[in-house]
Order: C-alpha cells, then sequence, then structure tokens
C-alpha cells in the first residue's frame, strides 16, 4: 500500500477525489483492465483487499522445497490482444516451453502420444482411416473456434452478428450444431469408439461442469480452442518461472501505466448514486469517488455484497444467486523423491500428461460429483514444473503439479474429505505412474475453498464454470453490471472457459473507455 | 415413386404422420420414410392435439374424439402421491388443503415456464443458418431479459424448480413427470427447458374416446388422401444436392432429392441412423422399455381413477440415479416407471431411464435375453410395489426395448434443411408448427 493510500482509506469520513477510475481486486482481469484504462489517461486506482497481488496464482512453498506451484501450471488462453497492447513480453513473460506435447494414458495401460501443434497431431495417429478422421475433426472444430474466438473473448457485436450470417452455409450449420450439441454426439459423428475419442472427451470436459453426455457440453473445446499461446491456437504453455510470472508483469504493466496500486485495503460498498456507480467506500472508513468502478471478484460478492440487492434488479438477482457451482478441480502438489539422471527422461518430463478415464467412468464422476461424492474416474492432468526450471536443474527433488476433474465443490471440506479427494487423485495418477505415492516426500492439496480462505471471498479459479452458452448468458448479463451505469464488471463468471485470460479486463476496460469518451469525459 | 420430394418425414409416430399430412396437405410432395418395426406396444395415450390441427386435418370429418387423461398421478414412497389436473385451478384447488405454498407457488411456476416457451422454441432451433438463435440475444442492445431466460434454460431443471417449490411432494411430481419422458436426472445443462413445453397446454396427454377410430389408422387415411407416399426403409446417407436440397439415400443404389428433411423426434431420428445429439436440450442418450401386463381379472386403480397417467418414484434420487446407471450401462434398481390401465385388463408401463447398451467387467455389449428378462422383473417390482396383489393377476406379460443407433458421420455439415424436434411432451402441436416453419423457410 502507499503511504498516501493508507493515509486515505484509513481516515474515517473522508472523501478522496480527482480519480476516473476505480479498481476493485488485482485479480489477472482486474490488473488488465486497471491498466487499459490508465493507458488511456485515465486516472486509475486499483484496490486489493489482500497484502500481495495477484494470490490466486501466486506460487507456494511447500514441504520445505523453496520450489513451489502455481496455482495455474498451464497456460492455455491468453489472450493475444492483452499481451501485445499491454506489452506483456517487454515487462518479463517468456515461454519456457511452447506448443507443449500431451500424453494420454488409459484404463488399458496404453499411451497415446499428441504433437503439442494440434494442427498436426493426426500425423501422430498410426491408422490411416483414424488418422483422416481426427485431421476432418481438427479442421472443422479449428474453423468453427477460430470463428467463435471474438464471442469467447467477449468482443462479439454487431459486426460478429454480421460475420456470422454471411458464414458458408455448411460452417453456420457446423457452427451452431457444435454450440449446441453434447460432446458424446460431435465425438461420434466424427470418431470411432476408442482411445482418440476418450481422449478427446477428456480434453473437452476438464474443468467445465458439463458432463460429455449433456446438451451444450462440447462447446468446451470451442472455447478452449479459441485461444492461443505465441500465436498457435489450441496450444499450451508454460511460462518462465510460472504462471506467477503472468501475473507480475501485469502488475509491471499496471504501475508502468501509473495505476495506483492500493494493496491491504478492503472495499466496503460501492457507491451507487442515481443508478449510476460513484465510487467506493473503504473497509476503515473513508470514501474514494469516481464515475468508473470496474469490479474483478466474483459476481456473488460484487453484486450480492458490495453493490447490495437493493440496487438489482429481481430477477438479475436471481441470476446471480444461481451462480453456485456443483463441481470443482482439485489441485494436488507432490515433492517426489529422487531426480531425473539423464536427458531422454527429462524430455519425456517436458510433456503434459493426461489420464483419461473410461467415458462411462467419466459420467459417473461428473454425476457423483453433482451428489457431493468423490470417484475415481478423474481426469488426471500432470506436469513437471521443474523440468521447465533451469534453476531447478539440480534439485534431489522433483515437483509434480497435478489437477484432478470433476470433484465435488465442497465451501467447507472436511478432513475426511480431503483425504477421499487426496487418495483419488493418487489413484488416478498411480494408473499412469505405478508406485508413484512411494516416493512421495511432501504434499499439499488444494481445492477450490482454498482460494476465498486466502484471496478475500474471491471465487476461486478451481470452481467448475456452468456450461459454455450459460456462461456467455451469465457473462453478458454480469457485464451489463446489473444495469447500474458506470460500473463494469470482470470477474471470474465474465470468463468463458478456465485459466489465465485477460480478455474480460480488457473488455470490461474498454466499454468503460467508450461510454467515458462518449459522455466528454475523456482527458 | 417420384426421384424428388420438398419433404422426407422420416418415422411413422403420431407426429410424423400429423406433420407429414400437414405438409402434404400445404402443397408440398411428402414422402414417409419409416423403418420395417419388429413388435412394438403403444402406449395408449399420445400428446393432445390442439385445435388448430384439428382443422388443419378435417379429424372432425373421420369419426375422430378423444378423451383427455384424467390427472397426471405421482405414486410416491410410503403411499404418498401427489396429483395435478389439466388447469392450474384444477390442480391448485386440489393442493389448497394438503399444500398450501405449493397450492400458491405452482401456477406461478408454471405462468413463467409457459412464458418462456418462446426463448426454449429458439435454442431447440436445429436448421437455424445464421447465428444461433439461442446465442443472438448475446449480440442485443438490449437483451438483458433474453440473456436472463437463455441463463434459466441452459441451466438444470433441479435448480429452477428449486427456485419456486421447496422439495416436497409436488416437486417430486412435477420432476418425475417433466424430466422422464427424456430420462433425464434433472441435473444435466439445459434440462430446464422441458419446463416450458411441459406446461404447455398441447401437452396433457390424451387417449382416442370410446367409440372414436383409432388415431393410427385416421392419420394414415389421411396421409394417404392428402397424397403422402410412404415407403419402408432407413435414410443410410444424407449429402448437398445443388444449392439446397439434399441427395437421401436408403441403403441401396436409390437416391432421392430432398429439399426438406424432418424427424418429429430423437426417436424418429435415431431410427433413422441421425444423431439425437441435434434434438439439443432434451438429447437422448438411453433406450427405452415398454411392458404390456394382460390381467386375469381387472386391478383396483390407484386412487380409483383408472384414467389417469400414473408414474412411480420414490424420491427424484431415483430419477438421479437410474439416469446415471443408464449412462454407465447398467439396469437401474429402481427406474421411475409410467403406467397406464388399458381398459379394464391390460396395464401398459414405460420407462426411459435404461442403456442403450449395457457395459459389465467384458466392456459394452448389446442387450440379451436375460437382461430383458431381469429388466421385466425390476419393472414389475415397481408396480407391484404401488400394485397391491398384482403379480398374481398377470396373466401374460411382454416386453419391447427400443434401442438407438450410432448417428451418421458429420452429416451436420454436408445436410441442408434438416428440422428436428427435441423429445417433447407437445409433439403433435410442435410438429405442426414446426413443418409450418420449414414451409416458411422456402
Amino acid at each position: 500500500m502507499t503511504a498516501e493510500g493508507a493515509a486515505v482509506a484509513g481516515a474515517p469520513s473522508r472523501i478522496e477525489g480527482g480519480v476516473d477510475a476505480i479498481v476493485v481486486g488485482a485479480s489477472a482481469d482486474g490488473l488488465v483492465a486497471a491498466a487499459y484504462l490508465a493507458r488511456a489517461g485515465l486516472k486509475t486506482v486499483l484496490f486489493e483487499n489482500a497484502a500481495d497481488i495477484g494470490l490466486p496464482v501466486r506460487r507456494r512453498a511447500y514441504g520445505g522445497d523453496k520450489h513451489g506451484v502455481d496455482a495455474e501450471h498451464l497456460v492455455f488462453t491468453l489472450d493475444p490482444q492483452v499481451i501485445d497492447d499491454l506489452e506483456l513480453y517487454r515487462h518479463g513473460v517468456s515461454f519456457a516451453a511452447r506448443r507443449l506435447d500431451t500424453v494420454y494414458f488409459f484404463d488399458d495401460h496404453e499411451a497415446l502420444h499428441v504433437s503439442g501443434d494440434v494442427r498436426n497431431a493426426a500425423n501422430d495417429i498410426d491408422d490411416d482411416d483414424e488418422a483422416a478422421a481426427f485431421t476432418t475433426f481438427l479442421e472443422d472444430v479449428f474453423e468453427a473456434s477460430s470463428f467463435l474466438r471474438p464471442l469467447f473473448s467477449g468482443a462479439a457485436g454487431r459486426d460478429f452478428k454480421k460475420a456470422f450470417n454471411t458464414a458458408s452455409p455448411a460452417l453456420a450449420r457446423r457452427l451452431n450444431w457444435m454450440m449446441t450439441a453434447s460432446v458424446d454426439d460431435v465425438m461420434a459423428s466424427y470418431l470411432s469408439e476408442g482411445r482418440l475419442r476418450t481422449a478427446m472427451t477428456a480434453e473437452t470436459v476438464f474443468r467445465t461442469s458439463s458432463a460429455p453426455h449433456e446438451a451444450m457440453s462440447f462447446a468446451g473445446l470451442l472455447a478452449k480452442w479459441s485461444g492461443e499461446v505465441a500465436g498457435l491456437q489450441a496450444a499450451c504453455g508454460v511460462p518462465e518461472g510460472g504462471v506467477t510470472v503472468v501475473i507480475d508483469a501485469l502488475r509491471r504493466a499496471a504501475q508502468a501505466a501509473n495505476v495506483d496500486i492500493r494493496a491491504s485495503s478492503a472495499v466496503r460498498q460501492i457507491l451507487i448514486e442515481k443508478d449510476r456507480a460513484a465510487g467506493v467506500s473503504m473497509e476503515g472508513g473513508g470514501q474514494v469517488r469516481a464515475p468508473i468502478v470496474v469490479a474483478a471478484g466474483d459476481a456473488r460478492q460484487v453484486f450480492l455484497s458490495l453493490v447490495g440487492p437493493g440496487a438489482l434488479d429481481v430477477a438479475f438477482q436471481q441470476d446471480v444467486a444461481a451462480m453456485t457451482p456443483k463441481t470443482a478441480t482439485a489441485q494436488l502438489h507432490l515433492a517426489l523423491r529422487g531426480s531425473p539422471r539423464d536427458e531422454e527422461t527429462r524430455a519425456n518430463m517436458a510433456r503434459r500428461l493426461v489420464f483419461a478415464p473410461p467415458l462411462e467412468a467419466l459420467r459417473a464422476s461428473f454425476s457423483n460429483a453433482r451428489q457431493g461424492e468423490v470417484s475415481d474416474g478423474l481426469i488426471i492432468e500432470a506436469i513437471f514444473p521443474q523440468v521447465f526450471d533451469q534453476e531447478a536443474v539440480n534439485s534431489k527433488m522433483q515437483i509434480l503439479s497435478v489437477m484432478a476433474h470433476p470433484l465435488p465443490f465442497d465451501e467447507n471440506p472436511e478432513k475426511d474429505r480431503q483425504e477421499e479427494i487426496r487418495t483419488a487423485i493418487l489413484s488416478g495418477l498411480e494408473k499412469f505412474a505405478p508406485s508413484i505415492s512411494k516416493r512421495i516426500e511432501a504434499d499439499q492439496l488444494v481445492l477450490a475453498s482454498d482460494a476465498p480462505a486466502v484471496g478475500d471471498g474471491r471465487a476461486s479459479a478451481f470452481a467448475a464454470r456452468p456450461g459454455v452458452v450459460r456462461q456467455l448468458a451469465l457473462a453478458s448479463l454480469c457485464a451489463s453490471g446489473g444495469r447500474i451505469g458506470g460500473l463494469y464488471f470482470c470477474g471470474p463468471e465474465s470468463q468463458i472457459g478456465a485459466g489465465l485470460n485477460g480478455a474480460a479486463g480488457r473488455n470490461a476496460a474498454r466499454a468503460a473507455l467508450q461510454k467515458f469518451t462518449r459522455a466528454g469525459g475523456a482527458p | 415413386m417420384a426421384s424428388a420430394f420438398d419433404f422426407l418425414i422420416a418415422g411413422d409416430d403420431a407426429p410424423s404422420l400429423i406433420a407429414a399430412a400437414a405438409a402434404a396437405r400445404a402443397g408440398a410432395s411428402t414422402l414417409i420414410v419409416a423403418p420395417k418395426k419388429n413388435k412394438q406396444i403403444a402406449p395408449p395415450s399420445f400428446p393432445d392435439i390442439p385445435n388448430f390441427v384439428w382443422r388443419r386435418l378435417n379429424l372432425q370429418d373421420h369419426n375422430f374424439s378423444l378423451q383427455p387423461v384424467s390427472a397426471r398421478i405421482t405414486l410416491l414412497d410410503d403411499g404418498v402421491s401427489a396429483q395435478s389436473f389439466r388447469t392450474d385451478r384444477e390442480t391448485a384447488e386440489t393442493l389448497q388443503y394438503d399444500d398450501p405454498d405449493a397450492a400458491a407457488l405452482l401456477p406461478v411456476f408454471s405462468d413463467e415456464m409457459r412464458a418462456l416457451g418462446a426463448s426454449a422454441d429458439k435454442i431447440n432451433d436445429s436448421n437455424a443458418e445464421g447465428v444461433p438463435a439461442a446465442l443472438a440475444v448475446l449480440f442485443d442492445d438490449d437483451g438483458l431479459s433474453d440473456l436472463s431466460d437463455l441463463s434459466k434454460l441452459s441451466g438444470a431443471a433441479n435448480e429452477v424448480l428449486d427456485d419456486y417449490l421447496n422439495g416436497g411432494p409436488v416437486s417430486s411430481h412435477i420432476s418425475t413427470h417433466a424430466l422422464s419422458l427424456a430420462g433425464l436426472g434433472g441435473e444435466e445443462a439445459g434440462s430446464a427447458q422441458i419446463f416450458p413445453e411441459f406446461f404447455d397446454d398441447a401437452a396433457w396427454r390424451a387417449r382416442t374416446a370410446k367409440g372414436s377410430q383409432p388415431l393410427m389408422k385416421i392419420l394414415h387415411k389421411i396421409c394417404a388422401e392428402s397424397g403422402v407416399v410412404m415407403q419402408e426403409g432407413m435414410v443410410s446417407d444424407i449429402s448437398p444436392e445443388g444449392a439446397k436440397a439434399n441427395s437421401v439415400s436408403f441403403g441401396n443404389d436409390e437416391k432421392i432429392r430432398i429439399n426438406r428433411i424432418f424427424f418429429a423426434s430423437p426417436d424418429s431420428a435415431a431410427e433413422a441412423g441421425y444423431s439425437p445429439g441435434a434434438a439439443r436440450q432434451t438429447a437422448f442418450n438411453g433406450a427405452s422399455a415398454t411392458l404390456r401386463l394382460r390381467l386375469r381379472k381387472p386391478i383396483a386403480a390407484p386412487a380409483g381413477d383408472k384414467s389417469a397417467i400414473f408414474q412411480i418414484v420414490d424420491g427424484t434420487c431415483d430419477l438421479r440415479a437410474s439416469r446415471h446407471a443408464a449412462l454407465t450401462g447398467k439396469l437401474p434398481e429402481k427406474p421411475p416407471v409410467q403406467f397406464e390401465f388399458v381398459g379394464d385388463n391390460e396395464i401398459v408401463a414405460h420407462t426411459a431411464y435404461i442403456p442403450n447398451k449395457l457395459c459389465d467387467e467384458e466392456g459394452w455389449r448389446a442387450w440379451t435375453g436375460q437382461d430383458r428378462q431381469l429388466l421385466m422383473r425390476i419393472m414389475m417390482d415397481r408396480l407391484s410395489s404401488r400394485l397391491d396383489d398384482l403379480g398374481a393377476k398377470v396373466r401374460k406379460q411382454e416386453i419391447v426395448i427400443q434401442t438407438t443407433r450410432e448417428p451418421m458421420r458429420d452429416v451436420y455439415a454436408r445436410a441442408r434443411n434438416i428440422y428436428m424436434q427435441s423429445k417433447r411432451h407437445n409433439a403433435i402441436a410442435a410438429a405442426v408448427k414446426l413443418v409450418d416453419r420449414a414451409l416458411n423457410d422456402g
């Protein structure tokens, strides 16, 4: 917190003016929004309750080892526009690995290697017919996801509608179908039963709340593959130094744009006057007034607590209240005894490892998770972050970061439940890494409920979002700020799909700047 | 037979025949293609036929009359039951003594769901070639109420219902009757879309009245009089021909040029090899079973009402558990079972909570005679739990399992003007409306 910020936040009844825009919450999207607003010349103040910026994805140390793991261990959909506009490469982002290959493991102990350059992934398939079918599948899905990118990044407007209406009939039909069909139906239309279908199904529903047999579930893959890392659609990358480096770069970009970042400053209320946002009041007393407020917390917290139901339409309140997750992802960090001694092993570890459970087990897992039960048919995604960290080459321990999905969303999981989840994840790992449990030196389980505990009531990145179509509707509703003038929203509900993205922050800032400029308020 | 038609209607159930007759009477050359069927058992009731369909087909000229079912009744555990009637007023009047809260809230719920009907129809539009109608509201400047509708309708049925009714027998009753049509558990994304059409007036079921000619016989006659061509067979491939038409083949060398392909339900689509996935929210991933019991002597109907439609379920957990079992290739322990009386000596029972294929230690496999026997026993157990002394009164029982085929590959990207309805409670009214839309699409 700056000295000036502390003085203002701590001074009862004091009003601070002269601010053009306030951003509430220093999440990645909050930082992005603040950076865009400040770069446009607006005097921008960003308030963060926690002492640390970017806490939800901050690298954590555990087990006495200095090499911890970020809450997000891969980057899939970091918005390329944000990378360019905010000059994130200049501010420290670089990739230790791009186009990370994926090895899918199956219940029958077989494995399938898929190139990180997904466009050429069909080359890895031995069977000619299957390779041809996979090529058609990839071409069609990439075409659809590229087309829909503006929709998923929240930038779809009238131009996009026009483009849609002038798309070729075949593409339009496919877009319509793929947005609303189930994973099972789309997969069955392209791929014969077998490992490839199982792998692609797991890829689609990983970290979503939609089971593969449910309508609109295929859109999950369209959203995931509409992103890109360093210009390569559908690729995933490992930032040099971990995903937290992206957060640090965003913070630097915001600071370089003269954003006044005030950590340890909790906002008590977003002030609404005559149906317009007028600023914020602080927990410690005092107000900061501004015509633009961008909220980056979760929708329930922002609208039901900070804004308050009194200022909201009843139907909108119901929509926001309905945003309670039922399923979630969990992360297990493992410190394993021993380290790779040869280059070949290191090369094999420099991949994304995914266990794809049989389809019936996966369906059961979704159903069980919604009933609050833990299954062993989990999708497991694992990476060895140290392999990408030159400083950690000689470490005596290997760090393994594992994400598992779908699991029940628990607000207050008891110890037994935590142990049950840990056991299920280890059981999944054992299916493709036998005896790994015997090498565990230390471990740390991170559940969806842990983020609110450390991150100021912020919705956990591990809570599965609703299906894509519902997410789009909810995101648009939230982006409208509950129809309160001057209030913009870039919380997790405004992002389509899981992972670090940044487009929601960019869109919120863009919408705010358009209104601000139109109102003649541009400095 | 002609080599080109305006309409191909796949399937020959009542909604398909009515759609075909409506299309033909509007001047479209129409072909019905339906596979040769093995033994079938048809439930005696069908979705109501609204007045505009009567007039369109002149049903009144065919010695035809309808008798609406008297009530929907759910037989819950421990002798508890819940029922609803054709009008909200009748239902509320019955409920107001036992459950005044539900009596007040149910009409509100049904009204609000009916109001969502137009939005639900948009989401079900399987033939949109521009912006998906379901998503169009995302690009409108002032589409907030539509967005709210989209949010509700793309959510789970249980969540929507819980917003209005806080559990209890009435909630279980509505869930069971609405969701069991498509074998849904209520937790699926988009399953909330079942409610708007469930509360539609045309979703109430009816039977052919005493003295009336059977509906199917009349429909076949009307189709023939209207010039509808009927052919036995199955669609084996659909590919585009020219700018707007399709070339449809039937597993032999024969190919027919078709302008519009119409499926009145996911079942008829699945029979024709077309993925029911296009049926959006109520995509039906399982199979269904119909059990016919012929009785030695009459049996007393629950609530003394033989003209009602009954559902047997212990609670909504049965819906979820049975859906779960069906999706994982297992037979459910307690499937929700719907049944109706046919005269005094017959009961027809139905469940949509069974797997398309079964899964055991050896992997996935087709149904066997043993599986059918086991399912018959499970359904009999469910029926016997609510109907006293049923086992002793059954003279003969037979079961038919209807499974679905794997979809044709990549047909969506190739075929044109394909219209498909989801599994709907108001299937007949919706089929005719969809035919009208198809005709208006040119």
